[in-house]
């Protein structure tokens, strides 16, 4: 591995960023003190719900806004810097192009922007049409595309320049499930040729069913930082037991009335072996016992309603 | 500079089929009109008529053209967000905008070549056949929509549509009276309206430098030395207005 390759892709050192808004021009902020670290090669979700500075930060990455506090590095440079965007692909969130070109104009144009030229430029509109699903729509004009040809046009374009870094802001969006496990495959495929994927999303069964790491960013800030099994491990606190054949009168710490002699209890995994022991000693039977790892969800959930308790 | 041409080409298109060409129609169907309505209202200097109308028309409506293509189509790439892809590959902001701007003013020099042939058709039938200084006047007024454009680009990197409009047509009109401002400032004698003309000279563009329309009617081309100074003095002030507009949108995010 190179001195190069052992660069993070990304990182992030407290940066902030606030917008001037309204006629006083107040400052509003949209997201504070956020640092983070993208390793070489990681698939890397970036959380947040609607409105949490998923896109600001992203945009900060490809140099369209400027911090207002804060380090922001790509490959150790500054992605103002077009020597350091020569390694970006980037999809934004709701893709518009130049709806007037046709889908091979709009990816020549793009070719031309990576340096591209005759033969190689020519192979690699191709190969990209092909690679994101659209082959022979190449002479069709993009305002006569559809939202998910369009998210597949943008993802072509994205990888024109066959990035090391791709950052893909909400690139599930408006796509069928089709169209989603498509986009899932080509992300892992980046991840497999060693390529660095960075991509926003609120929809958390699509980042915990490929990232490797992930951050949670809620109301602008980081919350959780780190790769999915250190951030859900620790907090598989609960079991589901399920058990049948026990009397009416059934009791065990708190667990009561079971309907029609069975049971199906979630309780703290501390717990566990205690009621297990009082359905044995009450005569029932354990019919399953099933351990409940904390979801994404669940600790999103659980980071939001922590900052919401927090005020 | 393959990125500034491929920027420039992409603007070109992107004019063209939004069907700006089609105004063209209605300046030759325009001008048709007025020069059959002109040679029955005039005797014997019917060509010279539609010749001096037909410039001032290829004067207002190019420079009408160029102010809503160049305030149109960079709005757009800001509200339209497509100009954040563009800005996400290894392309400098100032490459961005030098593309743009030669763009708009290839599909100036179309339309206004455009323009120029068929007034110079309507002419000919009229009996009046243009020569050099036609050509001369109606390549200066391509180059005074250069200038404007560039204002109009400045503007538009930091403002909405509509203000951009007004400020180019602002400086549009200001910028044919300036010299007459000037001289009006000297005249008064009071030296703070003196001063204050001045100023608004020295900022403003003078568009008058390119308005040779008077010597294409009289079949006098300008000198060389002359010509070279007004294409000297637009190509100034492109230069200051690009290199502010690229300042400006060097320091701008785009949410």
């Amino acid at each position: 591995m190179s001195a190069m390759d052992e660069t993070p892709a990304i990182r992030l050192d407290g940066v902030g960023k606030a917008f001037r808004q309204g006629f006083w021009l107040r400052p509003s902020e949209a997201i504070a003190g956020v640092s983070l670290e993208v390793p070489a090669g990681a698939l890397f979700g970036y959380l947040g719900h609607n409105g949490a500075g998923k896109t600001t930060t992203i945009k900060m990455l490809l140099g369209l806004i400027a911090p207002t506090s804060g380090r922001v590095e790509v490959w150790g440079g500054s992605p103002g810097d077009p020597r350091v965007r020569r390694r970006v692909g980037y999809l934004p969130e709701h893709p518009y192009f130049y709806d007037y070109l046709t889908a091979d104009e709009f990816l020549g144009f793009h070719a031309d922007l990576c340096g591209l030229s005759g033969q190689a430029k020519r192979h690699r509109v191709g190969e990209l049409l092909e690679l994101v699903g659209l082959p022979g729509v190449g002479a069709v004009a993009l305002h006569r595309f559809s939202k998910g040809m369009l998210q597949r046009i943008g993802l072509a374009q994205a990888l024109m320049g066959d990035p090391d870094l791709v950052v893909l802001d909400e690139p599930m969006s408006g796509l069928d499930p089709v169209g989603r496990k498509h986009v899932r495959d080509l992300m892992l495929d980046l991840k497999r040729r060693g390529k660095t994927v960075f991509f926003s999303t609120h929809v958390l069964s699509d980042a915990e069913a490929i990232c490797d790491r992930v951050a949670i960013l809620v109301r602008g800030k980081v919350r959780s930082v780190g790769s999915l099994a250190d951030l859900l491990k620790p907090r598989v606190t609960e079991v589901e037991v399920a058990a049948s054949g026990l009397p009416p009168d059934f009791s065990a710490g708190g667990v009561t009335a079971p309907r029609e002699g069975s049971l199906r209890v979630r309780v703290p995994e501390a717990e566990r072996d205690a009621l297990v022991r009082a359905v044995v000693n009450a005569g029932g039977r354990v019919t399953a016992v099933t351990p409940y790892r904390e979801t994404l969800e669940t600790l999103f959930m659980h980071e939001l309603s922590a900052v919401e308790r927090a005020g | 500079m393959t990125h500034v041409l491929a920027i420039a080409q992409v603007t070109y298109r992107e004019a063209v089929r939004n069907r700006v060409l089609y105004s063209l129609l209605f300046f030759v169907a325009a001008l048709i009109l007025v020069s059959a309505v002109m040679d029955h209202m005039t005797f014997g200097q019917s060509g010279r008529v539609v010749l001096d109308l037909g410039l001032a028309g290829v004067h207002v409506c190019g420079a009408l053209i160029a102010m809503f293509l160049a305030v149109s189509l960079m709005s757009r790439e800001v509200s339209r967000k497509t100009l954040h892809v563009v800005l996400a590959k290894p392309v400098g902001r100032a490459s961005f905008l030098l593309g743009k701007y030669l763009g708009l003013v290839g599909t100036l020099a179309v339309v206004v070549g455009l323009m120029g042939v068929a007034l110079m058709g309507v002419t000919a039938v009229f009996g009046q056949a243009p020569g050099l200084a036609f050509i001369e006047a109606v390549a200066m007024i391509w180059v005074e929509l250069a200038v404007l454009t560039a204002v109009a680009l400045l503007f538009a990197t930091f403002t909405g549509p509509f203000l951009s409009g007004m400020f180019t047509l602002g400086v549009f009109v200001i910028g044919h009276l300036t010299p007459g401002l000037k001289e009006l400032g000297a005249s008064s004698g009071d030296p703070v309206v003196a001063a204050l003309t001045g100023a608004v000279y020295y900022a403003m563009p003078n568009l008058e430098v390119f308005n040779v329309k008077a010597q294409a009617l009289y079949g006098t081309p300008l000198g060389g030395a002359e010509t070279a100074l007004a294409l000297a003095y637009g190509a100034a002030c492109t230069l200051v207005l690009l290199a502010a507009a690229s300042i400006v949108f060097a320091r701008r995010d785009f949410r």
